[in-house]
């Protein structure tokens, strides 16, 4: 039987739930499992696709639909998300994985993907090989209690070496000196800001004012804002200041396999004019260091905003987490650069897992 | 089968699977072949539509599963 790609309804939920069993047997991998429901609910836009082959499910993947600004003209755009096939566990499949972008590319040409673990993933490498625009959205970092960091971060501590020399630096204080002199935990100047219960008209606002100061963005308006970051949700943090927005988690990780036992925040989303993004990182920074963190952590594209970052303290790290274009959504950013782009983790991810 | 096409195909897939040609038969499919996953995969399909020039259709990239079935869809698709 031939396989047929086609949106997932209520009908195919037992067959993918099979195809979930299949590729994770044991073990249940978040990044190897379809939802069972054809209505996760996330985020609007949202569209489910299931390849079907005489009934069994061997793949899907998503597409959520949103309006991007480029260039100051509003163009429709689609995310294609959480492709899954069952190529990764049978190759006889191996076809299907490009069987779905392409099929994604029919229903929209201007597609972005987003984050995919890094460059050495079949994902990245296969949509390089199609002819997408890819780059690594730089990761950013701001150690504000070296003690806590140096004792906690696991992605450090991988030897008992490497355990040794970082609490030889966190007891005598030579690691607090070290991070100091690299700019880390100086703290930055007050800058005027305020908490904002939900996104509203002063956030209607901010988008006119911004989006041409862009070459690219997602529409950012208080509708779509309060989509992505639910009033009701208490784990979202907004703030205003000068003519932007951010917002920001603070998170207790326990346990997490990089991060440890400490507090991080991150600046997930923000939005101002290019030159208001100094004031704007000042006064998330400074929120999340009152408020107790310990690392504070953003992802962003954008060079105003990377120098924002760098200007307050932070320091860039590697970073597994690409933005990807197709060659109809790149061919509209031909002349840009990459850091003409504002991209950062409020892009796609909607309510994230930090 | 049309073995001048079958010849192509074959060392196409030997060139992008980093195999000898004489180890590929009709019957060699990503089953048989260890270096043949979904990455090498997609580059001989892309390998395949740029030395060829046309684009595999989906239905015909569903009968693409040994390398003579790829030669099958290959000749079927050049000009009479």
């Amino acid at each position: 039987m031939p396989i047929r790609i086609v949106r997932y309804t209520a009908d195919h939920v037992a067959a993918v739930r099979d195809l979930n069993r299949r590729l994770s047997p044991d073990e249940v991998l978040e990044e190897l499992q379809f939802p069972e429901t054809p209505d996760p609910g996330w985020l609007p836009g949202m569209e489910l696709f299931v390849a079907l082959e005489d009934g069994a499910a061997r793949g899907g993947y998503m597409l959520r639909r949103q309006e991007f600004s480029v260039l100051g003209e509003t163009v429709p755009v689609a995310h294609y998300r959480q492709p899954l096939s069952e190529g990764v566990i049978d190759r006889k499949y191996a076809m299907l994985a490009l069987r779905l972008v392409r099929d994604a590319l029919v229903r929209e040409p201007r597609l972005y993907a987003l984050g995919m673990g890094g460059f050495q993933n079949p994902l990245p490498q296969m949509l390089k090989r199609l002819g997408w625009r890819i780059c690594a959205v730089p990761f950013h970092f701001k150690v504000v209690h070296p003690f806590r960091f140096l004792r906690e971060i696991q992605a450090l501590r991988t030897t008992p070496a490497r355990r040794f020399l970082l609490d030889a630096a966190a007891y005598t204080g030579a690691g607090w000196l070290g991070l100091r002199l690299m700019g880390h935990a100086r703290r930055v100047r007050n800058v005027k800001s305020e908490t904002a219960a939900r996104f509203s008209e002063w956030a209607d606002a901010v988008w006119e004012q911004s989006r041409t100061g862009y070459t690219l963005l997602a529409a950012r308006n208080s509708g779509i804002l309060d989509a992505l970051y639910p009033p009701g949700d208490p784990r979202f943090l907004r703030i205003r200041a000068a003519g932007g927005w951010a917002v920001l988690l603070d998170t207790a990780m326990e346990g997490h396999k990089q991060f440890g036992n400490i507090r991080v925040g991150t600046i997930v989303d923000c939005l101002a004019p290019p030159e208001d993004a100094a004031t704007v990182v000042r006064a998330a920074t400074r929120t999340l260091e009152k408020r107790g963190v310990d690392l504070i952590v953003s992802n962003q594209l954008h060079a105003g905003w990377c120098q924002a970052l760098a200007a307050a303290g932070f320091r860039r790290g590697p970073s597994n987490f690409l933005f990807a274009a197709s060659p109809a959504l790149a061919a509209l950013l031909e002349d840009a650069e990459d850091g003409d782009l504002h991209i950062n983790r409020g892009d796609g991810d909607g309510p994230i897992h930090l | 089968m049309d073995q001048p096409i079958f010849d192509r195909v074959r060392d196409i897939a030997a060139d992008v699977l980093q195999v000898d040609s004489a180890s590929i038969g009709a019957d060699s499919s990503p089953e048989t072949i260890e270096t043949w996953d979904s990455v090498q995969n997609l580059n001989l399909v892309l390998a395949l539509e740029a030395t060829f020039g046309f684009e595999f259709a989906p239905e015909e990239m569903d009968q693409m599963k040994t390398i003579g079935k790829i030669a099958e869809v290959v000749a079927g698709k050049q000009p009479a």
